[in-house]
C-alpha cells in the first residue's frame, strides 16, 4: 500500500492542475491552523457574538483595507489617536482648590480622498462627585479653529461628533463629517489633506480626578475583509470559517464514505439477513430528503454544527453509495484470492479489512476528495437558510448576514464575494486534486 | 502413528440449493453426489474429469470452503465437520490450496512479502524476523531469486509462472500435510506447465505432503503417479494407479477420455477419433441409473438406465463403478 501511495504521489506531479489544487488546499489548511492559533476558540465566539464594547472602534459596513490598492482609490482608513499615546500632548496645570486644568492635544494625519464614516470621542474620566468640564476645538491643517462643544462629561462619555448637527452653521452648512474635513468653499466638498488636531481643554474639580480621551475617525476601509452591519470584522468569520468548514466537511466525508463502504462490505460478505436489512434501510433512507430533515432538526431541536454533522453522517451512512460499493464488493467477494484467504484461515474481519476494502479503497480516494467541498457547500447552504451554528462564525453565516442586509443592493460586494470566493476556491482546489487522483487510481479513465 | 489415512472422504455429498424468486425451492445442483476415497500420507491423488463434473466443488468441500450436505471427511481419523473453531483453524494451517488462476489468487494490492506473510500472521507467527526467514526460504525453494527483488513486487509485475510459484509457496509456507491443487496449470502457458508440475512434484516429494491434483487434462496426470480418480457428473466412476488406468481403462468414459489425449503422430493426421456423443448431464436432474448411460456405447437397457452401479474392484487396486464388470 505505501508503494501505491508513493507511486500516486510521483504521478500527481504530472498534473499541473492537481499541483495547483494541492497548493490551494495547503494554503486553506495553513489559514485554518493560523486562525485557530491566532484567535482561540473562545475569543472567536465572543468576537462573533459582538459583546458590548468589543467592536466600538471599528466602522460599520467598511470595505476591506486593500481596496486602496486599486489605482486612483484613496479612501480613509480607520484612524484612532489616544491621549495616552506618545504623539498626543497632555498638560496638567494645578489651579488650586483641588482644581486642575488638563489640556490634551490629539493630532492625526488625514491624507485621503474620501470623508470618514463617523467621528467619535471616547472619554475616560475618573471623579467622585463633580463631573469634569471640557471644551473641544478642531484644528484644521489650514489653521482654522472650530469650536465643537463645551459640556460636562460622565465617566465613560462618548461624544459622537459626526452627529452634532448644530455644528453645520460653522461648517458651510455641511454636516460635521464633511464640514470638518473639507476645503473651505469647495463645491462639491473636497478633502483638505494634512495634519488635523483636536484639543480637549478640560477642567477637573477634584484632587484625584483624571481625564483621558481617545478619538476615533472611522474609515471607509477596515481590516483584511471589511466589516459588517454590526461593526464586526469579517476577517474573523472568514478566518475561523476555514477550520470549521474543513473539519466539518472532512468529518462528514469520513463518516459517510468510510462507514458506508465498511457497511456495504459487511453486507456483501455476510449476506443473507444482514445484507437484506442493510439494503432495505438504504432504500428507505434514499427516498428520505436530507435537507428538509436537517431544516426540521435545525428549527425544532438544535442548530449546532455538531448536531448537523451527526445528522449528515447518519443520513449519509445508508446513502446511495452503499449500492455502488455493494456492486463492486459483490465482484471482489468472488475473487479467488479471497477464497484462498479463507482456505488459509483468514477470519471474517480480516477478510473485510485486509482483503476486500483495500481493493475498493483506490476507487474511494478521489471520490472522498471530491466529496469534501460538497459538504463545505452543504454547511454554507444550511447557514444561508438561517440554520447556521448559533455561535460559530462560518462562511455561510457571513453570506446569510449579507443576504439579510441586502449587501448587494447597497453595493457591499465584498461582503458576498469574499466568502463566496473562499467557498469556490475550496471547491476548486479539492476538485482539481480529486479529478487527478481519479485518473491515477482508476487508470482506465485516463485519456491521452 | 495410527493406521488412519491422511484424508478419508466417505460418501460425500455437496449440493447447492436453487431458489426461485430468492426463496422458493427450485431444485438442487448435485455437484458432488456420493464420493468416497482415501489419501494416504505423502500420496498424490489426481482427480480427472471434464468441466462441470464437480471436481472443483469436491476440492473446495475438502478445504471446508463449502459445507457438505451429507457424508464425512476425516482428516487423520477426525471428522472435520465436527471441528471446533480452533481445530478448524489448525486444519486450515495443515491444508494448502493452489488455485487455477494465479493472478486472481494473489491479492493485487499486496506485494509478494505481504502475500506470503499473511498465512504466517494468521497462524500466529508473531516475530517478523521469523516470518521473513520463512518467506525467504520459500522463495529460494521456488527458485524465485533474488528474494529482495521479488519481495517488493506486486503480482502484476510477475509472469504467470512466477505468480503460480508464489501461489504454491503460499500453499506450503505453513508446512501443510495436504495440498489441494485445483487445475494449477490450466491457465499457464504450455512452456511453463511442465516446470510448475515438476516443482509441485518436487515440493510434494521433499515435504512428504499428500496432494490432491484436480485436472481435466489426463495427459498431465502422469506427473502424479500414485492414484487417479475419474469423476463424472458428481461421482467417482473409476479409481486406479495412473499407469494401470492409462494402460487398462475399464469404464467406457475413461476409455473415451484416454482416447481424447492428443497423440502427435503423423499417422493420425487424417483419422478422426470416436468421442462419446452428447453433453455432460445436468447436475440438477442427473439421469437415473448410471450417469453415463445416455452417452455410453455399451449401455445395457433395463439395467444401466435404472439402477446405479455398485463400486466393484475387478482388478486389485482398480475400482470401477460400471455394470459391465458385475
Amino acid at each position: 500500500m505505501p508503494d501505491q501511495i508513493k507511486a500516486a504521489i510521483q504521478e500527481i506531479k504530472n498534473y499541473p492542475s492537481a499541483i495547483f489544487g494541492i497548493c490551494i488546499i495547503l494554503s486553506l489548511f495553513s489559514l485554518a491552523v493560523y486562525s485557530v492559533i491566532a484567535i482561540p476558540y473562545q475569543d472567536a465566539i465572543t468576537l462573533w457574538r459582538a459583546d458590548v464594547g468589543i467592536w466600538d472602534r471599528t466602522p460599520r459596513n467598511a470595505r476591506p483595507a486593500w481596496f486602496n490598492w486599486v489605482p486612483g482609490v484613496n479612501l480613509p482608513q480607520n484612524i484612532s489617536s489616544s491621549s495616552q499615546s506618545p504623539q498626543a500632548k497632555k498638560e496638567i496645570t494645578d489651579l488650586g482648590n483641588g482644581m486642575s486644568r488638563i489640556v490634551i492635544e490629539l493630532p492625526f494625519r488625514f491624507d485621503y480622498d474620501g470623508f470618514p464614516k463617523e467621528i467619535t470621542l471616547f472619554f475616560d474620566a475618573e471623579y467622585t462627585e463633580t463631573r469634569p468640564w471640557v471644551s473641544l476645538v478642531w484644528h484644521t491643517p489650514d489653521g482654522r479653529e472650530i469650536d465643537i462643544v463645551e459640556q460636562s462629561i460622565r465617566e465613560q462619555e462618548r461624544l459622537r461628533i459626526s452627529q452634532m448637527e448644530d455644528l453645520r452653521e460653522n461648517l458651510f452648512g455641511y454636516r460635521p463629517l464633511i464640514g470638518l474635513f473639507m476645503k473651505p468653499e469647495s463645491e462639491p466638498p473636497d478633502v483638505k489633506k494634512g495634519e488635523y488636531k483636536l484639543t480637549v481643554d478640560g477642567l477637573v474639580f477634584e484632587e484625584d480626578a483624571q481625564l483621558d480621551v481617545d478619538i476615533v475617525v472611522y474609515g471607509q476601509l477596515y481590516g483584511a475583509a471589511g466589516t459588517d452591519h454590526r461593526r464586526r470584522s469579517l476577517a474573523v468569520a472568514l478566518m475561523w470559517g476555514t477550520p470549521i468548514a474543513l473539519a466539518f466537511a472532512f468529518l462528514a466525508a469520513v463518516g459517510s464514505t468510510l462507514t458506508t463502504m465498511f457497511i456495504a462490505a459487511v453486507g456483501v460478505w455476510f449476506g443473507g439477513i444482514i445484507d437484506a436489512t442493510i439494503q432495505r434501510i438504504t432504500e428507505v433512507n434514499m427516498i428520505l430528503p436530507a435537507l428538509p430533515i436537517m431544516i426540521m432538526v435545525g428549527i425544532l431541536y438544535s442548530r449546532s454544527i455538531w448536531v448537523m454533522l451527526a445528522i449528515i453522517i447518519i443520513l449519509g451512512i445508508f446513502s446511495a453509495g452503499i449500492k455502488t460499493y455493494r456492486a463492486v464488493f459483490l465482484q471482489v467477494k468472488e475473487a479467488p484470492y479471497i477464497e484462498a484467504a479463507r482456505a488459509y484461515g483468514a477470519g471474517n474481519l480480516r477478510i473485510l479489512i485486509k482483503y476486500m476494502i483495500p481493493k475498493v479503497l483506490p476507487m474511494l480516494v478521489p471520490q472522498f476528495v471530491v466529496l469534501i467541498p460538497s459538504f463545505v457547500f452543504l454547511e454554507a447552504t444550511l447557514a444561508i437558510l438561517g440554520l447556521g451554528d448559533p455561535l460559530l462564525p462560518t462562511w455561510g453565516k457571513v453570506l446569510n448576514d449579507a443576504h439579510q442586509q441586502d449587501a448587494l443592493l447597497s453595493g457591499q460586494y465584498y461582503w458576498v464575494l469574499l466568502p463566496a470566493f473562499l467557498l469556490i476556491t475550496t471547491g476548486f482546489g479539492f476538485a482539481m486534486v480529486g479529478f487527478a487522483l481519479d485518473r491515477i487510481f482508476n487508470p482506465r479513465l485516463k485519456s491521452y | 502413528m495410527n493406521d488412519n489415512p491422511l484424508l478419508s472422504v466417505n460418501n460425500l455429498r455437496t449440493w447447492f440449493e436453487l431458489r426461485k424468486w430468492g426463496f422458493f425451492h427450485a431444485g438442487r445442483v448435485k455437484a458432488v453426489d456420493g464420493v468416497s476415497f482415501d489419501v494416504e500420507k505423502g500420496e498424490s491423488v489426481a482427480i480427472v474429469g471434464e468441466s462441470g463434473c464437480g471436481k472443483s466443488t469436491l476440492a473446495r468441500t475438502i478445504l471446508q470452503l463449502y459445507q457438505p450436505v451429507s457424508g464425512a471427511i476425516a482428516f487423520k481419523g477426525e471428522n472435520i465437520s465436527r471441528f471446533s473453531k480452533e481445530k478448524l483453524q489448525s486444519y486450515r494451517a495443515k491444508t494448502g490450496y493452489i488455485q487455477q488462476d494465479p493472478y486472481g489468487a494473489l491479492a493485487p494490492f499486496m506485494n509478494v512479502r505481504k502475500i506470503l506473510e499473511e498465512p504466517l500472521i494468521i497462524h500466529g507467527v508473531k516475530k517478523s524476523a521469523r516470518r521473513r526467514r520463512a518467506v525467504e526460504e520459500t522463495l529460494y525453494e521456488l527458485n524465485l531469486t533474488p528474494p529482495e527483488e521479488i519481495l517488493s513486487k506486486y503480482p502484476h509485475m510477475l509472469s504467470g509462472g512466477q505468480q503460480q510459484r508464489i501461489v504454491i509457496g503460499r500453499a506450503r509456507i505453513l508446512e501443510p500435510d495436504l495440498i489441494v491443487a485445483d487445475e494449477p496449470v490450466s491457465m499457464l502457458d504450455a512452456s511453463v506447465r511442465i516446470e510448475i508440475l515438476q516443482l509441485l512434484k518436487k515440493v510434494q516429494k521433499t515435504d512428504g505432503v499428500g496432494l490432491i491434483y484436480v485436472t481435466h487434462d489426463l495427459s498431465t496426470v502422469r506427473y502424479f503417479s500414485d492414484k487417479t480418480l475419474v469423476m463424472y457428473a458428481g461421482r467417482i466412476i473409476e479409481q486406479a494407479p495412473v499407469k494401470e488406468l492409462i494402460s487398462n481403462p475399464l469404464h467406457p468414459y475413461t476409455k473415451a477420455l484416454i482416447n481424447a489425449i492428443p497423440d502427435p503422430d503423423a499417422v493420425n493426421a487424417n483419422s478422426l477419433r470416436k468421442v462419446p456423443s452428447g453433453e455432460a448431464p445436468s447436475l440438477v436432474s442427473p439421469p437415473p441409473g448410471c450417469r453415463f448411460h445416455p452417452r455410453c456405447e455399451n449401455c445395457i437397457e433395463g439395467l444401466c438406465d435404472v439402477k446405479l452401479p455398485k463400486d466393484r474392484e475387478p482388478i486389485s487396486g482398480h475400482k470401477v463403478e460400471c455394470w459391465l464388470y458385475e
